[in-house]
């Protein structure tokens, strides 16, 4: 594999006394779906947050596309393709679709010189049509409210959205959550169709079916730290919770202890 | 002379409803077709949303709050034109038929509904209102009361109105 799009170096993270996250490492290639596992309070959140702009690491460095990263608002990593999409969605609620989709990017038609701007909103409906339609996303009409849409719809704006503004990265924070099934097929059939387009995603999930059938890689975390890293295809369910209890430990015996360590190739 | 046409204009199309309907044009055309009014709709709907999105969205309140001045000045200005006369708290009694007209035209008190022609629909129902009952020869501090009644009913429904659809609601209390 060529050079990987991100990459974390001992990263740490301290709330006060409470370490959060604890010189955690890894790396993440392109069109990679990467599952994060761990128990609540294993310190995902913030390690997402650290690469996500929200939180600044106290220690170690976080590398993407080549360059060392130092997002000091969440803003700074969207700018460079860093896209977190998260359990409760960022979406307004009583914003259409297209909308939705621009907010904060909106285009604009300039009339007399640019003196004064209004909404080309036939060309963000367009627009985002155009984009549904290539995720192979059907909404039956773009122009209602996101409140009237299924969890699973918002979802598939919030994808799209990170989709039509050429994230290079894209983060889900427990995407399948609060869905019902045929809505969580949807949602990872997303992941799927990001990858295929070559775009990497970290997915945090407690639902290991979801971990299984989408995830190329693993990384689990334990009380801060990294207590493994497994291709998805070389493990299985009981193995996973294991680790995620903190049963098993593969830094204790020195397997794991090598920062960033490719196990797929 | 151009004195003399003014005035004879001014009983036709009174100079009041000529401000006002410059003023809801110029709010309309904000709130509908610019990035502006699209950015007021997103900080109603989800300031958090808006806030990740990009959107200065603590900027965006105070121009949005130099703006709601900027109406109230006008409204100042017009007053002094019709009285001939100033005074710093004549819109004091103004403040509850304002809120009562922005919520019966459909505004939601808790952000991101809510359209310039329900307001002023609401307005012109408030003014009937009032209107209404100093014909009846009601006396003064009802009118308060009157108004008072119709904001609580209108929030009642405004609140309802969400119960029933079930819409959730974030960083409202």
């Amino acid at each position: 594999m060529s050079e990987p799009l991100l990459s974390v170096r001992n990263v740490t993270k301290r709330f006060g006394g409470l370490t959060a996250v604890a010189g955690v490492s890894c790396q993440i290639g392109r069109g990679e779906v990467v599952g994060l596992l761990g128990d609540n309070g294993a310190g995902k959140s913030t390690l997402i947050k650290c690469i996500s702009g929200v939180h600044h690491a106290d220690e170690g460095e976080i590398f993407f596309d080549g360059k060392k990263a130092q997002f000091l608002h969440p803003m700074d990593a969207r700018r460079q393709g860093i896209e977190t999409i998260y359990q409760d969605l960022a979406l307004a609620n009583n914003l259409d679709v297209g909308a939705n989709i621009f907010l904060g990017r909106e285009v604009k038609k300039r009339y007399f010189g640019g003196l004064i701007k209004t909404l080309d909103d036939p060309h963000m409906l367009r627009e985002s049509r155009q984009m549904l339609d290539s995720l192979q996303i059907n909404f039956p009409t773009l122009t209602q409210p996101i409140e009237s849409l299924s969890g699973g719809q918002r979802q598939a704006v919030a994808i799209a959205r990170a989709v039509y503004w050429d994230a290079k990265l894209v983060i889900m924070d427990e995407p399948t959550n609060n869905l019902g099934v045929p809505e969580q097929k949807k949602v990872l059939e997303l992941i799927r169709t990001l990858r295929q387009r070559g775009v990497p995603v970290i997915l945090i999930t407690h639902i290991l079916p979801d971990i299984f059938a989408v995830t190329d890689r693993l990384i689990v975390m334990h009380g801060g730290r990294k207590v493994a890293e497994k291709a998805t295809a070389e493990t299985d369910a009981e193995e996973l919770v294991q680790y995620m209890v903190g049963a098993r430990d593969d830094t204790r015996n020195g397997l794991a202890a090598i920062p960033g360590k490719m196990l797929s190739s | 002379m151009s004195g003399e046409l003014l005035r004879r204009m001014d009983t036709i199309l009174p100079y009041q409803v000529v401000a006002t309907a410059c003023v809801v044009a110029c709010a309309m055309f904000l709130l509908r077709r610019t990035q502006f009014g699209r950015h007021t709709y997103a900080i109603g709907g989800s300031m958090e949303a808006s806030e990740r999105t990009g959107i200065p969205v603590d900027r965006h309140l105070i121009k949005l709050y130099m703006l709601s001045a900027s109406t109230a000045g006008i409204a100042g200005f017009l007053s002094t034109l019709r009285f001939t006369a100033g005074s710093a708290v004549i819109g004091d009694p103004l403040l509850l038929s304002s809120i009562a007209a922005v919520i019966i035209g459909g505004v939601s008190l808790f952000g991101g509904a809510g359209t310039i022609t329900g307001t002023v629909i609401g307005a012109l129902i408030i003014a009937v209102l009032t209107t209404g009952l100093v014909m009846l020869n009601v006396e003064a501090f009802w009118q308060f009361i009157v108004v008072g009644t119709v904001v609580i009913v209108a929030v009642l429904i405004d609140q309802s109105r969400d119960l029933i659809t079930g819409r959730q609601r974030r960083g409202a209390s």
